[in-house]
């Protein structure tokens, strides 16, 4: 059964038809990449499965559920959990309290008064210096998250989405506008992940995606163009063609 | 270990709380003392949205009026006890703001403002109107100040200075539930979502039943500050309710500092002592509260609050540096 799964997905801007007819399935425990040129689309796929933009047509499955209908904080307690391209944190907060919202959107995102007890509390406060170890913040722990650097900065979108120990995680573009260095540290991130998560990844730099991801969809002009493991979308004409212009 | 925030945070600032309740009296009239903290507790109950949440209301006067009228109504009809008045208008603030923020809430920034704003003025022409239960534009007269009776004792608090005590025990705890409030689990999701309301719901947050939520605690605040206010004159004048007072309850809480629980009460000192003393001697006065308010958007956006901390900044401290934070290692 797949993760995730969206039937003849689209989403139209007035004219512009950014994601069209996708039919995608996420099998669990895996690295699923989409890649393609810029303005391809990807974002938008991206934004439609979480429900920050309601599609035209089309509908997103997860677990065998339709969620086409259901609001973005709806899907994310079902366990949906995403990084955004462009850095999207809580400035003003602390790397810990960044991270410490995520878990214990887990454990209580309802606004109805209920006490928490102590141990999940605690159970919260464990996951948070799980993650921030795992990502190597520990030591920003206490700091404005708007101090940070914008490696670290990165790092902590990934935390923040990692905090919510989601099945699904989706990472926008994680490594933009990282140093070559930044990047290899990230990557090393993803690779360790990949052992526990099923990940839906959108990347520009390809020898990333071919070394991280057993299945990769190639997005152009909204479609779906292309799908297979690395080698084979290494060769596919069309996805040649979609890089580098016809010859 | 790591621990989220200190439970009430540090000590200093209930301290100076504490001395602040025992030496406004000395400073001003017993009622103008009184009417400061009655003022405290609204401006408290606005940072809440304002500062913790990110949500500028601008008609915290329609749940301070709610409050006020019904613990008047109360009081002159049925003579209840002073405690369940100010329960009852908690709660009528309360409902009030339930059914504004409900409204309210999906609509962000300017469009929320001038809904708040809305509401407001349709609620003060309600008063207005209904002059027979309310009293219209001469207020409603007669709110007794009956005394607290507890199972052991009954306290009197129609002296003023009783009265005073009365009041600053409800400020103490309201202020004591609101930092409690602000510095929980819950007080953090508001914070989230004043920084960043669309990563919040990308967490799994209900961020408009959190507004909601935030919302309503305010307006209960607001209508108990209400009950407070037509005890302390014996009336409930249509002021109570009129949009200028909401105006107020901003202009002290961006004074006083939105980026601290206490900065707002310090606001409220500044702004009723300003209007409660100047103004008998000169009735221009708002000309000094709107140099004061220019004065500090410019220099310090943060408020009374930010003028000490950028004090203590250069002041020397013993032990340590001019400049602690930024000078250089001595290793």
């Amino acid at each position: 059964m797949a993760l995730l799964r969206t039937e003849d997905l689209t989403v139209r801007f007035g004219a512009l038809t950014a994601v069209d007819r996708v039919t995608l399935e996420i099998e669990p425990g895996t690295v699923h990449a989409i890649i393609g040129p810029n303005g391809a689309g990807k974002t938008t796929l991206f934004n439609a499965i979480t429900g920050e933009v309601r599609p035209t047509s089309g509908r997103v499955f997860f677990l065998d559920r339709d969620i086409t209908g259901l609001t973005v904080y709806q899907r994310a307690q079902l366990g949906i959990g995403r990084s955004f391209q462009r850095t999207n944190i809580f400035p003003n907060l602390t790397v810990f309290e960044n991270v410490w919202l995520a878990a214990f959107a887990r454990v209580r995102p309802s606004s109805l008064p209920r006490r928490v007890p102590r141990q999940r509390l605690a159970g919260v406060k464990d996951r948070v210096h799980e993650v921030l170890a795992e990502v190597g913040l520990t030591h920003r722990a206490h700091h404005r998250a708007a101090e940070l650097s914008h490696g670290d900065q990165r790092l902590l979108e990934v935390a923040i989405a990692l905090g919510l120990s989601p099945k699904l995680l989706m990472l926008d573009e994680p490594t933009a506008g990282l140093s070559p260095e930044e990047t290899r540290r990230m990557m090393e991130l993803i690779k360790q992940l990949a052992a526990r998560y099923t990940i839906l990844l959108i990347e520009h730099k390809i020898y990333l995606v071919m070394e991280v991801s057993q299945i990769i969809s190639v997005m152009h002009f909204g479609r779906l163009i292309a799908q297979g493991p690395p080698e084979q979308i290494r060769t596919d004409p069309a996805v040649q063609e979609a890089y580098l212009g016809r010859r | 270990m790591v621990r989220l925030r200190p439970r009430l945070g540090p000590l200093t600032p209930w301290v100076l709380l504490g001395v602040a309740l025992l030496v406004l009296p000395d400073l001003m009239r017993t009622t103008v003392a009184t009417e400061v903290w009655i003022f405290a507790i609204l401006a408290l109950a606005f940072n809440l949205l304002l500062g913790y949440t990110g949500l500028l209301s601008f008609g915290q006067a329609t749940f301070f009026g709610a409050g006020a009228y019904t613990a008047g109504l109360l009081l002159i009809h049925q003579r209840v006890h002073p405690l369940v008045a100010l329960a009852a208008a908690a709660l009528a603030g309360g409902l009030v703001a339930a059914v504004v923020g409900y409204l309210c809430i999906r609509r962000v920034g300017l469009y929320f403002i001038m809904l708040t704003f809305a509401f407001n003025l349709m609620a003060y022409f309600i008063v207005y109107q209904a002059s027979s239960i309310t009293g219209g534009v001469d207020g409603l007269p007669g709110v007794p100040r009956p005394p607290v009776n507890l199972y052991f004792v009954a306290w009197d608090i129609r002296p003023g200075v009783a009265y005073y005590l009365f009041v600053s025990l409800i400020f103490f705890l309201s202020a004591l539930v609101l930092k409690r409030v602000v510095d929980s689990p819950l007080g953090l999701v508001f914070q989230a979502i004043r920084e960043n309301e669309a990563r919040a719901a990308a967490l799994g947050y209900n961020t408009w039943a959190f507004k909601r939520l935030a919302f309503v605690s305010s307006g209960a605040f607001s209508g108990l500050a209400g009950a407070l206010y037509g005890m302390l004159f014996g009336i409930v004048p249509i002021d109570t309710i009129y949009w200028v007072t909401s105006g107020n309850i901003v202009f002290m809480t961006l004074i006083g500092g939105t980026g601290s629980f206490f900065g707002p009460i310090i606001g409220a000192i500044f702004f009723i002592w300003l209007a409660e003393t100047v103004s008998v001697r000169w009735e221009r006065w708002p000309l000094i509260f709107g140099l004061v308010f220019v004065f500090v958007i410019f220099f310090f956006r943060g408020g009374f609050v930010e003028v000490w901390r950028r004090l203590r900044a250069v002041l020397p401290k013993s032990g340590r540096g001019v400049w602690p934070d930024y000078g250089p290692s001595k290793d």
